[in-house]
Parts: C-alpha cells; sequence; structure tokens
C-alpha cells in the first residue's frame, strides 16, 4: 500500500497536465507507460516492466468536465 | 479515523483545475489492478472499461443501459468487484457492482455511489481541496 501511496502523490500538476486525456502507468513515481487505453498501456508495461506493479490511471481531461460516460 | 485524499492539479490554459482523484485497489477473479479513478457523487454506480473488466476476470451478471447528461445510452453489463481502499494501516476492502460499456471505445473509469458511499461517510472539501473519507458501519447506515 506505502508504493501505491507514494505513487499517487507523486501525480505532480505538471505530470497531471501533459498525459491529461491518457491513460497512464507510473512507477516509483515515474509515467512509464501512457496511451489511449488502459490494455494498451498495460501491454507496454508487461513488456518493459515485467514483474512491477504500477499505479494505472487515465488522466482527466484538461478541460471542464460534467458527468457525461458517453 | 479520517483519511484523505489531495485533489489532483490538472492545468487548464491560465488556470487549475483540481479534480478528486482518488486511489484505490480494484480486484477480480484473475487479477488486482492499483488505480487513480475520479471519484463521482453523480454518477449513482461505477463504470470501468471492458478491457479491465476482461483482464480483471470479472464475471458478467446481467445486462443493462447507461445514460450520461446527453440522451444517448449505452448497452453495459453488470458484473461487481472488489476494492481496497485507505492508507496506511486504514485499509477497507468490500465489493461494489460496476457497469462495463460493451463498446471498446469506452475508456473511462469512474468510482460512483453505490456500493461505496454507503461505507463511508465522505465529505468534498472544496476549501482545503480533498476528499475526506471515515469509515462508516454500512449495515448500521442502512437501518439509519
Amino acid at each position: 500500500m506505502q508504493k501505491l501511496i507514494d505513487n499517487f502523490d507523486s501525480l505532480s500538476e505538471e505530470m497531471m497536465t501533459k498525459y491529461a486525456g491518457k491513460w497512464i502507468a507510473v512507477i516509483n513515481g515515474d509515467v512509464v507507460a501512457s496511451g489511449k487505453s488502459f490494455k494498451e498501456v498495460y501491454e507496454l508495461v508487461k513488456i518493459k516492466h515485467p514483474k512491477s506493479k504500477p499505479l494505472y490511471g487515465l488522466v482527466p481531461e484538461a478541460v471542464p468536465l460534467v458527468f457525461n460516460v458517453l | 479515523m479520517v483519511f484523505s485524499f489531495k485533489y489532483k492539479p490538472i492545468k487548464l490554459s491560465k488556470r487549475i483545475i483540481y479534480r478528486p482523484l482518488i486511489k484505490l485497489t480494484i480486484q477480480g477473479n484473475s487479477q488486482s489492478f492499483d488505480i487513480f479513478a475520479l471519484l463521482d457523487s453523480g454518477s449513482d454506480i461505477a463504470v470501468i472499461p471492458l478491457d479491465i473488466a476482461e483482464l480483471l476476470g470479472l464475471e458478467f451478471i446481467g445486462e443493462n443501459k447507461l445514460s450520461g447528461i446527453t440522451n444517448n445510452k449505452l448497452d453495459v453489463k453488470q458484473s461487481k468487484m472488489s476494492v481496497i481502499v485507505g492508507k496506511g494501516h486504514e485499509q477497507y476492502k468490500f465489493t461494489i457492482p460496476v457497469l462495463v460499456p460493451i463498446n471498446r471505445d469506452f475508456n473511462k473509469i469512474i468510482i460512483g455511489r453505490a456500493g461505496f458511499f454507503n461505507q463511508f461517510k465522505i465529505t468534498f472539501d472544496e476549501a482545503m481541496k480533498r476528499v475526506e473519507f471515515k469509515k462508516v458501519d454500512p449495515k448500521l447506515y442502512k437501518i439509519l
């Protein structure tokens, strides 16, 4: 859980802004993969960091957001 | 006991938008993923993309429709997944219902109210830009 917390706390404004709208994988505070879908990022991590357990997430887009799943 | 997550900032032109993202572990029959996701009190239920549901090994137990603020509706499958949320020694594991759109273009992940918000007293503290969780007994909450 500590690694999970560290990875989450390391999500900086710069990082969030740079990857807005994309899925990312974070290991030790660094974005190690990014892409349009979770699966794309997951497959990259499996190749590059097969033994790691990253923090995955979709960075919300840098536009005002209201509830809209479509 | 109370734990909290700071809102995450995203720069929008000349100003910054703060979003209530939380971190949690989601778990299915096959594996688990550590994720961060938008905590949305306006969503009735959690929603995850189909590719995550398949990799987790979730079982689908029904079908339904899902609508947002537009008139269009999405075809979804119904399932359940385990979540682990907390900080440090204070961690809680429980099961929540989740909807999975069958359209693979859907790529958002949202943590909505069903099965989640009744586990905690949740405070969106806009002034301090953080979301606070205080664990409650969901059974007691249901009775009240």
